[in-house]
C-alpha cells in the first residue's frame, strides 16, 4: 500500500494546521498591532496628562514654595523690632533672623543690613564662609540689596551658587525694612537653598520617564532631571519658546541630546508668578518603548497560541480525516492494492489523492469485475442456447430413436408371435439393443405345418447404422426363409444381394437353420456366427461344430456348408450373438461360455421361455450397474422333452401318473394330435373326453397311496381319431352308469355324471373293457360328427 | 393355457364375471373360490358369465357354472351366458347346462334381454 504514488504536494493534516495557525495566530497579531496603537496612543495621552499634571504641580509646588519664602521676608522686614531712635538694634534682629530660619528651613541664612549695606546681623549654620565678621559687612553691591534699598519692594534672585555653601543652588529673597516715613531702613535678605525643592522635583519626576527642567526668571536652569541634556545655570537657548504658557496645555518639542541626537518629547510649561518656568517632558520614544514591549509581549501570546493551534490542529486534523485514510485503505482491501493504477490527477492534498487513488483502484476492479461477469454471462447465455438447442434436438432425436427401436423390436417376433407359430416346439427369443436401437436380429418363420426356418445374427456396428442395416438384411432374409429355401443357399442369395451394394461396407454375421418337426432334423449353416449350443434332456450340451462361411456383406460369391443335426425330445437349441457370451461387467470380466452352460444346465427341465429369461436375468444382474455394451440376443428352441419323468412317450403311447400330471398329459397329448394333423374341434373333443375319464379314475379309482396310473394311445382312424384310454384303477365301467337326465329342471339336476355322459355323447363309438387290473376304454371321435341331441 | 378370472364392476344388481382359458378340472377350484364371494352377495340378481375368451371347459367347469346357477336360483336371481366358443357352446348344448335362453351370442344380445326384463318389472307383469 506505501508503494503506492502519490504525488500531491501536501497532506491536509499539515494544511489544515497551517490553517488553524495562521486563524489563530493572525487575529492575536492584528489585535496585538490594534492594541499596540491603542496601547501607544493611551500611553500618549496618559503621558501627555502626566505631563501638564507635574507641570502643572511643580509649578504650584514652586511657586508656594518662592511666594511662601518670599513673604515670609516680606513679613519679617515689617516686624523687625526697632529701637526708639528708629535704628534696628542688632540682638533683636539677630534674634528674630533665628526665629526666621528655625520657622523655615529652606533659608540656609538671612541676614540683615542697614541701609548703606552694612551687615546689621546674621543667621546662618556655620557653614563655610559664615562668620562673626559678617557683621558690618558690606552687601552694598548686591543686587538683593540694591534692588530692595532702590525699589523699595520685595525681591527675588534668580539662581546663583553661593559662596561658602558648596554648590546648592541658591535665590535671594530681600525685602526693605522701612520707617515711618518711607525710608529704608534696612534690607532684610534670605537665601534660600532650592536643594530642599530638588527632592519634591525629584519626587515629582519619580513618574517614569518623566522628566522635570524648572528655569528661574532669567532663564537659567534651576533644577534638571539627570537625563536630561542641560547643565545646572545654564541658560537655556528658546528651545522651549513655542510651548504653551500654561501648563494644562502641552506640545512635542525636539532636543538635542548630548550625542548630537535630536530626540522628540513631549513638553508642557508652567510659570510661577516670580517668572520661574517648569517644563515636565517626557520622551515619545519611551512610550514606543513601553508600546513595543506590550506588542512583544503581544507577540509571544502569537507564538503561544500558533504552537498551540498548530499541535492542537494537527490532532483535530489527523482525527478528522482518519475515515478518509481508512476508507481509503478499505477500498485498497478490496480491490486488491496491487491492481494497476490506470491514471491518477495530480491532487494538492495527500489524503484525497489517496482516496482517489484507491476509488479509482476499485472502480477499475469493479469495472474489470463487471466485464468478466458481463463476459461470462454473455458466454453462458450462448451456452444455455446452444444447451436448450441441443436439448430440443436431443428430445426429438430420443423421440425418434424411441420410434425407432419400437419399429426395431417389431421386426423380431413378439413372445406371443413366437408362441403362435408352432404348438409343436417351443420357442423363445429376446432382444435388447445396448443402445436405443442395435445391429442384433432374429426370426422364426413356419415355412409349413412341420417345417420352421429361423435365423439370428449381428451386424458389425451398434446404433442406428447398424439398425439400418440389419432392417435390410431381415427384410432380404425373410423371402428365402419362407419360400423354404435351405440354409445354405439363404445365406449365399443374401450375402450376395448384400455383397453387391454395401457402401458402408458393413457385415453381419448370421445363423441360419431349418427344422423339420415330424423328424426334429435339423440343418444349420453359419455365416461367420457363433456356434449355437445343444443342450440334450439329460444336461449334457455342447457347440454345433459348423465349418461357416464369411459374414454377409464381405464377399459376393462365398459358400455356407449346411451341418445336419437331429433333435431328440426335450433338447434345447440355443443361438445367440456374442453379446451374451462377451457382455462385460464393471471389472471388465466377460460373461463367458462357462456361465452361460451353467444356467443353461440348471434350466435344463424347463421351458425355452424360462431358459431365455433365465439367462437375460443372469446378464442383467452379471452387469448389475454397468450399462451394457453390447446389444443381448437370444433365440431359443427347444423339443419338448415327452420322455421326461412327468409323461411318458413311446411312439403313439403317452403315459402319466396322477392328478397332478394329468394337464402336462394332456397338453402332450394335444400336441401330438397336432403334430398328427387334428383340427381343433376334434382336439378339444379328444381333451374333454380323457380329462373326463382320467379325472375319475385319478379321484375314484386308487387303491391305496399309489397314483393312479392312465396311458393314451391315439391313432387316426378312417377320417377320425380312434383313443384308446387305460388306467390301474379299481375296476369302473362308464357304459354301465345311469346318464343324468339333462332335461330336468335345473333345482333338480344331479351335478355328477356329466363327465361320464359328455363322454358318450362326444363319442361315435364307446367299448369298454377290463384288461389284468386296467380299465380299458376304447373311443372313436369323428371330426364331422354331428352332436346327438344338439 | 391357464385360468384367468376377471371380477368386473357391480352395477346395480348385475355382476359380470369374464372367464379366460381353460376351465378344467384343475382349474375350477380357482373359479369357485373366487366366486363364493360374489354368488353370497344377496344383492346380487343377474350374475353375467362373459366367455368370450374361455377356449375350453369340461364337466368341472359347468359343476362351477351349476354350482352359481342354483346359489341366485334360490332367491330369485339368474346366471346369463355371454359369448361362448365353439367348444364351450357345444359342452353347454349337450350337457344342457343353462337355457338356451340365457345364452347370448352377443352383449348386444344380452342387453337388449336385460332391458326387457327390467320394461317386465316396471309393468309389473310376471316372469
Amino acid at each position: 500500500m506505501s508503494s503506492n504514488p502519490i504525488t500531491a504536494d501536501t497532506g491536509i493534516v499539515p494544511a489544515i494546521t497551517r490553517a488553524l495557525t495562521l486563524f489563530g495566530t493572525v487575529p492575536v497579531i492584528v489585535l496585538g498591532l490594534l492594541v499596540g496603537v491603542f496601547d501607544f496612543q493611551i500611553r500618549r495621552v496618559q503621558a501627555q496628562a502626566h505631563v501638564t499634571a507635574t507641570a502643572s504641580t511643580v509649578v504650584e509646588d514652586l511657586s508656594l514654595f518662592l511666594s511662601v519664602h518670599q513673604g515670609a521676608i516680606k513679613q519679617l522686614a515689617g516686624l523687625m523690632p526697632m529701637r526708639a531712635d528708629g535704628q534696628i538694634a542688632s540682638e533683636p534682629a539677630q534674634r528674630v533672623l533665628d526665629g526666621l530660619r528655625k520657622s523655615f528651613p529652606g533659608f540656609v541664612t538671612a541676614i540683615i543690613a542697614d541701609d548703606r549695606g552694612n551687615v546689621l546681623a546674621g543667621s546662618h549654620d556655620g557653614a563655610a564662609g559664615v562668620s562673626e565678621s559678617w557683621l558690618n559687612m558690606s552687601v552694598a553691591d548686591r543686587a538683593y540689596f540694591r534692588f530692595a534699598r532702590e525699589q523699595r519692594r520685595a525681591y527675588l534672585s534668580s539662581v546663583f551658587i553661593g559662596r561658602g555653601f558648596g554648590k546648592d543652588l541658591l535665590c535671594a529673597a530681600s525685602a526693605p525694612v522701612l520707617g515711618e516715613k518711607g525710608q529704608v531702613l534696612a534690607v532684610v535678605q534670605g537665601a534660600i537653598s532650592l536643594s530642599t525643592l530638588a527632592g519634591a522635583f525629584e519626587s515629582a519626576a519619580s513618574q517614569p520617564d518623566l522628566e522635570l527642567l524648572v528655569l528661574d526668571s532669567d532663564g537659567r536652569v534651576a533644577f534638571r532631571s539627570e537625563s536630561l541634556p542641560y547643565a545646572v545655570l545654564q541658560v537655556t537657548t528658546g528651545e522651549f519658546d513655542g510651548l504653551p504658557k500654561k501648563a494644562s496645555q502641552h506640545q512635542s518639542v525636539a532636543l538635542r541630546m548630548a550625542d548630537g541626537a535630536s530626540q522628540s518629547y513631549i513638553a508642557a510649561r508652567g510659570f510661577t508668578p516670580q517668572g520661574w518656568s517648569v517644563i515636565a517632558v517626557r520622551s515619545s520614544g519611551s512610550i514606543m518603548r513601553l508600546t513595543l514591549v506590550d506588542m512583544a509581549l503581544v507577540a509571544l501570546l502569537a507564538i503561544a497560541v500558533g504552537l498551540a493551534a498548530s499541535i492542537l490542529g494537527r490532532r483535530y486534523a489527523a482525527g478528522l480525516l482518519h475515515p478518509v485514510v481508512a476508507i481509503a485503505e478499505r477500498m485498497d482491501e478490496m480491490s486488491i492494492a496491487a491492481h494497476p493504477l490506470a491514471e491518477h490527477h495530480p491532487w494538492r492534498f495527500a489524503e484525497l489523492a489517496r482516496l482517489e487513488a484507491a476509488f479509482a483502484r476499485m472502480t477499475q476492479r469493479l469495472a474489470t469485475s463487471y466485464r468478466k461477469l458481463q463476459d461470462d454471462f454473455e458466454t453462458e447465455s450462448a451456452l444455455r442456447v446452444q444447451l436448450a438447442r441441443a436439448q430440443v434436438q436431443s428430445e426429438r432425436m430420443d423421440r425418434e430413436l424411441t420410434v425407432a427401436r419400437d419399429i426395431q423390436l417389431a421386426m423380431v417376433p413378439s413372445e406371443a408371435a413366437l408362441d403362435l407359430v408352432s404348438d409343436t416346439i417351443e420357442l423363445a427369443g429376446r432382444l435388447e439393443p445396448a443402445r436405443a436401437v442395435g445391429g442384433d436380429f432374429f426370426n422364426v418363420v413356419a415355412v409349413d405345418d412341420s417345417t420352421l426356418s429361423f435365423f439370428i445374427g449381428d451386424v458389425s456396428d451398434k446404433g442406428v447404422p447398424a439398425a439400418l442395416f440389419m432392417a435390410r438384411l431381415v427384410t432380404l432374409l425373410d423371402g428365402p426363409l419362407r419360400r423354404g429355401d435351405r440354409p445354405s443357399d439363404v445365406l449365399a442369395k443374401v450375402g450376395r444381394h448384400i455383397a453387391i451394394d454395401n457402401p458402408a461396407d458393413m457385415f453381419a454375421t448370421t445363423l441360419v437353420g431349418q427344422i423339420d418337426l415330424s423328424s426334429g432334423h435339423l440343418r444349420l449353416a453359419s455365416a461367420g456366427h457363433d456356434a449355437p449350443l445343444l443342450m440334450h434332456a439329460d444336461g449334457e450340451i455342447a457347440a454345433v461344430r459348423i465349418e461357416g462361411g464369411p459374414a454377409l456383406g464381405i464377399e459376393l460369391e462365398a459358400q455356407y456348408p449346411e451341418v445336419s443335426v437331429k433333435l431328440q425330445q426335450g433338447d434345447v437349441l440355443l443361438l445367440f450373438t456374442d453379446g451374451l457370451v462377451e457382455a462385460v461387467r464393471h471389472d471388465g470380466e466377460m460373461f463367458g461360455m462357462t456361465r452361460v452352460i451353467e444356467w443353461m444346465q440348471g434350466f435344463r427341465s424347463r421351458s425355452a421361455h424360462q431358459v431365455v429369461l433365465a439367462l437375460t436375468q443372469a446378464v442383467r444382474q452379471f452387469q448389475s450397474d454397468t450399462p451394457p455394451n453390447d446389444d443381448l440376443c437370444m433365440l431359443c428352441l427347444r423339443l419338448p422333452p415327452e420322455l421326461s419323468g412327468q409323461v411318458l412317450q413311446d411312439g403313439d403311447l403317452l403315459q402319466s401318473r396322477g392328478l397332478d400330471n394329468l394337464p402336462a398329459l394332456l397338453d402332450a397329448m394335444e400336441r401330438r394330435l397336432r403334430f398328427l394333423g387334428f383340427r381343433q374341434n376334434l382336439r378339444d373333443d379328444a381333451r374333454l373326453v380323457t380329462e373326463e375319464i382320467f379325472t375319475n379314475a385319478c379321484l375314484h379309482g386308487s387303491r391305496g397311496p399309489t397314483d393312479v396310473t392312465c396311458e393314451i394311445r391315439s391313432v387316426p382312424y378312417e377320417d377320425g381319431l380312434f383313443l384308446e384310454l387305460m388306467d390301474d384303477g379299481m375296476p369302473f365301467d362308464p357304459l354301465a352308469q345311469n346318464l343324468p337326465d339333462v332335461d330336468a329342471e335345473l333345482e333338480d339336476r344331479e351335478v355328477g355324471g356329466l363327465g361320464v355322459f359328455l363322454v358318450r355323447t362326444l363319442s361315435s363309438e364307446v367299448n369298454y373293457h377290463r384288461e389284468g387290473d386296467h380299465n380299458v376304454l376304447q373311443l372313436v371321435l369323428n371330426a364331422g360328427r354331428k352332436i346327438k341331441g344338439a | 393355457m391357464s385360468l384367468k378370472i376377471a371380477i368386473g364392476a357391480r352395477v346395480a344388481d348385475r355382476q359380470v364375471v369374464v372367464v379366460e382359458g381353460r376351465l378344467d378340472s384343475i382349474s375350477y377350484h380357482e373359479l369357485d373360490r373366487q366366486m363364493t364371494d360374489v354368488i353370497e352377495d344377496p344383492a346380487l340378481e343377474t350374475l353375467v358369465f362373459d366367455l368370450a375368451k374361455l377356449d375350453y371347459i369340461s364337466s368341472a367347469g359347468i359343476r362351477s357354472v351349476f354350482r352359481a346357477r342354483k346359489a341366485l336360483a334360490a332367491r330369485g336371481g339368474r346366471v346369463l351366458i355371454v359369448n361362448p366358443q365353439a367348444q364351450v357352446e357345444k359342452v353347454f348344448d349337450i350337457v344342457k347346462a343353462v337355457p338356451v335362453k340365457e345364452i347370448f351370442r352377443s352383449t348386444e344380445e344380452l342387453d337388449h334381454y336385460l332391458d326387457r326384463i327390467q320394461k317386465r318389472i316396471v309393468n309389473g307383469e310376471d316372469d
